[in-house]
């Protein structure tokens, strides 16, 4: 069963998200859940990211996008990093096209150190 | 780095929505979607876009696309019947009483995944391999069916003159095939105690 594991920088920004793109706010969530329960029905990541409503980033990282529901929606991006081995779907930022860099450098980063801690564990457990 | 884990984005919005009406609009918009959901869900499992789709179904991808951005309300029924057979599926449909209660309901499913239990468990017949697999999907089964259990009692209020919880249920696996349940709650039979399935 795959979870949900938001981070403090997901929710701080969820929190400040400006109330003119409401809609693209309620989207990504909704493209969130579909891609979710993808996934339960033993749905890849990989295969997902050719699909229109996620987007393959470097490192792993998966941008859920504002797709859905209304015209004249914003560009905006949900990212995220799924633990394949964990089954545990990281919400890592969010962000419009004015942050896209910034969120795809901080994405990358979460992504690198998540792969450098369990590196960090297995080896230690293989160590006794 | 990472906070508390979710069973899905309704759960996870129930904590951490940035407002009570946010929650509810968009709970509202995932209500008014769950059939185009869960044909994006297949469509995602089987990782076809909406080209792929298109392609199959002989229209437009944009047509596809409208579609999917839509409500369950305007699509019509030809359209669910050509977009399920492109991905492979038929679809059926299950009528059922309006004024029926959610316990009728949970006890209706629990029927229902008893039924297909009893259909793999034939399926082994004599096979030693299927049957091995089946039991690990028992056991997987089981696992996730009490976690879910876990998982809905927890968001019961807490006994009032102690705050302690009406149920609790830990669940311990110490491996693939050995799962440990203690459960605490006056309305469960004893058996279930310290259950252990091997």
């Amino acid at each position: 069963m795959w979870t949900l594991e938001p981070t403090a920088e997901y929710e701080k920004k969820q929190k400040k998200w400006p109330k003119k793109y409401h809609r693209e706010l309620k989207n990504m969530p909704d493209n969130l859940s579909t891609f979710h329960s993808a996934l339960q029905m033993r749905g890849t990541p990989q295969l997902a990211a050719q699909t229109g409503y996620v987007h393959a980033e470097p490192a792993g990282v998966l941008a859920i996008d504002q797709s859905g529901p209304g015209a004249g929606l914003k560009q905006t991006r949900l990212y995220v990093y799924p633990d394949v081995d964990a089954r545990v779907l990281y919400l890592i930022t969010i962000g419009d096209k004015s942050s896209q860099q910034i969120d795809i450098k901080l994405s990358k980063e979460f992504a690198s150190s998540l792969l450098e801690r369990k590196a960090r564990d297995k080896k230690l457990d293989e160590n006794g | 780095m990472a906070k508390k884990k979710y069973l899905s984005v309704s759960d996870m919005l129930a904590d951490n929505a940035p407002t009570e009406e946010f929650r509810e609009e968009f709970e509202t918009q995932v209500a008014k979607r769950r059939v185009i959901k869960h044909l994006i869900a297949m469509r995602t499992v089987k990782g076809m876009s909406q080209k792929d789709i298109a392609d199959q179904v002989k229209c437009s991808q944009s047509r596809i696309s409208k579609l999917e951005h839509g409500l369950d309300d305007d699509m019509r029924l030809g359209d669910l019947r050509v977009y399920a057979h492109s991905l492979g599926f038929s679809i059926g449909f299950l009528f059922s009483d309006r004024k029926i209660t959610a316990v009728e309901e949970v006890k209706h499913h629990a029927f229902c995944i008893k039924r297909l239990m009893d259909r793999l468990a034939h399926l082994a017949g004599r096979d030693e391999k299927i049957a091995q697999a089946v039991s690990a999907f028992f056991g997987e089964a089981f696992f996730n069916l009490v976690k879910m259990l876990q998982d809905s009692a927890n968001k019961l209020p807490p006994q009032p003159d102690d705050e302690s919880p009406y149920v609790r249920i830990e669940i311990a696996a110490s491996g693939p095939d050995q799962i440990a349940i203690e459960t605490d709650c006056d309305l469960m039979a004893e058996e279930l105690r310290e259950l252990v399935v091997r």
